[in-house]
């Protein structure tokens, strides 16, 4: 049982790793180079707020920049192909312990600041969407015409308890941070939808919305998952159901979790920029599971280390919740084992929930067999698609006419949420056959648009040759028939003179 | 004698006109030669390199729709590319011909090395595509969105500042 304190994390860290880009968004242009000293909670990017997808990073230790580098990171999403530009910085003993202060780190008067202010602090402090998927928050609180603001408390995989945690001790500055979305957002309602089975938190936050007199709602829903998905939740607090490649703005509701709230209220209240935040860290080998302040960019290696884990037995790691989590290393897994540094270069970013490390022994290996068209799936699937279909028509997936009707089926509504795979009796891994789908289907649109566009292009350029061929061919017939005349008329004037 | 001619004469009668109704299908249904290197060139990767001898992708399309020339010769369409002609135009599915270099993966683009420059405009006759963009004695430099990855234009450069770079963009995950 995971309890209410929040706890520090028993190990000196010394370094941490910083990736300059995330799921959704990009932390612009370095402002620092190799060997310089920076300060905790200094600026190391260049925001831009026209640019939304670009927010600022700052460091969450004081230290030296010690490398720049490209290496895999965990938003490249369980996958070590793809490199990412990242920033290592290392305490050494040079540096200062203080740290950076802004220039004007007196409280700002939140009565003062307008809302293009407010999403211009939030813009520079680097805030991104807490909850996993990492959408820049100034870009989704540019929204105008935003009618229901729905604070989402619903995590809904078994781990992760970040949200309860941070309203049980912070009820009081995540209304605070609300009555400034308030401000910026002003929509007709907002909503707290919170888990029926966190009671705890329900009280304190009544409590809290009682002393400051606000029009706060507080909805709680069954604990199912996967209710805490913004499109579910979207659906089960105004009834509108999503369409395919929709989000919440497109109808007037934006979805916000309680961290990312309450570092919006530690920037606008505070002057203090995300640098640290809550991670769910659990499993078999945790001796004390619970939720930990980490600075962003600590190692996974750091936290193995922090537990005592021995590097050489049988255990896993899995990053995220129990399905929309993925399992970054396995010691069963041999390519894993051959390239066990990377675990030292893998970093806690943003986005990241919950860790859990787990041993081997206690997991249950599934062999999948072929399916037998149930349709289990199908009951079950949240978006009401066909899996089974999905499936049989992904088999086969190097033709193109299966790439479309893959597209009918609407394979790019799959929110990826683990359901088909606990019910399948067959064990079939169809959500990581569906990650791959979609993929597969998006690389196949951009070539084929490719394509198009340079066929396009090529057309053009002959039809633009010829033409002026054309053209070239008929300038010269026209200028030796009129050099001719106008010398005809020459030798006539000349005669005529004579 | 009388029942000979009669079944002869019914025999002409349905067969003219079985052939008159053929020729009208025929009229009426009859495939264009232009759809078909249309569906042929809708298969080819449209990278206008040229590594099949024939100056662009059409052409190639066209000679094939012709029976002038294998379906084998395309490097960037890869093994994909023979396959779907192949399904497409009844034909043995095969390898590429040896004669030419299969093309990794990979795509790449072109690069300009801008500094080196000249501003000479080969490079933009050299593109098919119109991805290169410039003018006389000013600077060039490739549009890599647009770039096929042809390597057309690494050739005419004179100064040799064109150089070939992985495409950074597309990018195929392996979930496990």
């Amino acid at each position: 049982m995971i309890t209410n304190k929040i706890f520090n994390l028993p190990y000196q860290i010394n370094r941490v790793i910083l990736p300059l880009e995330s799921n959704y968004a990009q932390f612009g242009d370095l402002l620092v180079t190799i060997g310089q000293v920076v300060k905790k909670n200094q600026g190391l990017t260049r925001s831009n707020i026209n640019s939304n997808s670009f927010v600022t990073l700052h460091a969450p230790i004081s230290g030296i920049i010690s490398k720049i580098d490209y290496l895999p990171t965990l938003s490249s999403l369980g996958t070590l192909d793809k490199l990412t530009k990242v920033l290592s910085i290392e305490i050494s003993k040079v540096t200062e312990s203080n740290d950076f202060i802004n220039k004007d780190n007196i409280k700002p008067n939140i009565n003062i600041l307008n809302p293009t202010d407010l999403l211009n602090i939030i813009n520079q402090s680097g805030i991104i969407g807490l909850g996993g998927a990492g959408f820049p928050t100034s870009q989704k609180l540019a929204n105008k015409n935003i009618e229901i603001l729905i604070i989402n408390a619903m995590e809904c995989e078994p781990p992760i308890s970040v949200d309860n945690n941070l309203i049980i001790n912070y009820s009081s500055n995540i209304i605070s941070g609300i009555e400034i979305l308030n401000k910026i957002l002003k929509p007709k309602k907002i909503v707290i939808a919170i888990k029926e089975s966190y009671l705890d938190a329900i009280n304190i936050l009544r409590s809290v919305i009682n002393i400051k007199q606000s029009d706060i709602l507080i909805q709680t829903f069954p604990s199912n998952y996967p209710n805490g998905y913004s499109k579910s939740l979207i659906k089960l607090v105004t009834n509108k159901e999503l369409g395919e490649n929709k989000h919440g703005s497109d109808y007037g509701v934006i979805c916000l979790n309680p961290a990312t709230v309450y570092a919006i209220e530690q920037a606008v209240n505070y002057n203090q920029p995300l640098t640290d935040r809550l991670v769910t860290i659990s499993g078999d080998l945790i001796h004390t599971p619970g939720n930990y302040i980490l600075p962003i960019g600590t190692c996974i290696k750091n936290i193995i280390d922090a537990f005592n884990i021995d590097i050489n037995s049988s255990f896993n790691i899995r990053i995220g919740g129990e399905y929309m989590g993925y399992e970054l290393f396995n010691s069963n897994n041999k390519a894993h084992l051959d390239n066990i540094d990377y675990l030292n270069s893998i970093s806690i970013e943003k986005t990241t929930q919950a860790i859990s490390i787990n041993n081997n022994q206690n997991k249950f290996i599934k062999k999948y067999s072929p399916c037998i068209k149930c349709g289990y799936c199908e009951d079950i699937c949240p978006m009401s698609l066909l899996p089974q279909q999905l499936y049989w028509f992904g088999q086969n997936v190097s033709q193109d006419k299966n790439l479309d009707i893959l597209n009918d089926y609407n394979l790019n509504s799959c929110i990826e949420c683990g359901l088909c795979d606990t019910v399948c009796p067959s064990n079939i891994p169809l959500t990581s056959i569906f990650k791959n789908l979609k993929t597969e289907v998006k690389y196949n649109y951009y070539k084929n648009n490719n394509a198009k566009l340079a066929k396009l292009r090529s057309d053009f350029k002959e039809k633009r040759n010829n033409d002026n061929n054309k053209k070239a061919a008929n300038d010269n017939n026209i200028d030796k028939k009129s050099l001719l005349a106008s010398a005809l008329r020459l030798a006539k004037n000349k005669s005529l003179q004579k | 004698m009388i029942n000979l001619i009669y079944t002869i004469s019914i025999i002409i009668f349905i067969l003219s006109i079985i052939t008159y109704s053929l020729l009208t299908i025929h009229k009426y249904f009859k495939t264009n030669d232009s759809d078909i290197v249309e569906k042929i060139n809708s298969y080819l990767p449209q990278t206008q390199c040229g590594q099949c001898n024939y100056p662009g992708c059409k052409p190639y399309a066209i000679a094939i729709s012709n029976n002038e020339v294998d379906i084998n010769r395309c490097p960037p369409g890869g093994q994909e590319t023979i396959d779907n002609l192949a399904n497409l135009l009844n034909l043995p599915a095969k390898s590429l011909s040896k004669d030419l270099k299969p093309i990794n993966n990979i795509p790449i683009v072109a690069k300009i090395n801008e500094s080196e420059c000249i501003g000479c405009l080969l490079c933009i006759k050299a593109c098919p595509v119109d991805a290169i963009i410039g003018a006389n004695k000013l600077m060039h430099t490739v549009i890599s969105s647009q770039c096929t990855g042809c390597e057309l234009c690494v050739d005419p450069c004179p100064m040799s500042c064109i150089t070939m770079i992985d495409n950074p963009i597309p990018i195929k995950y392996n979930y496990k």
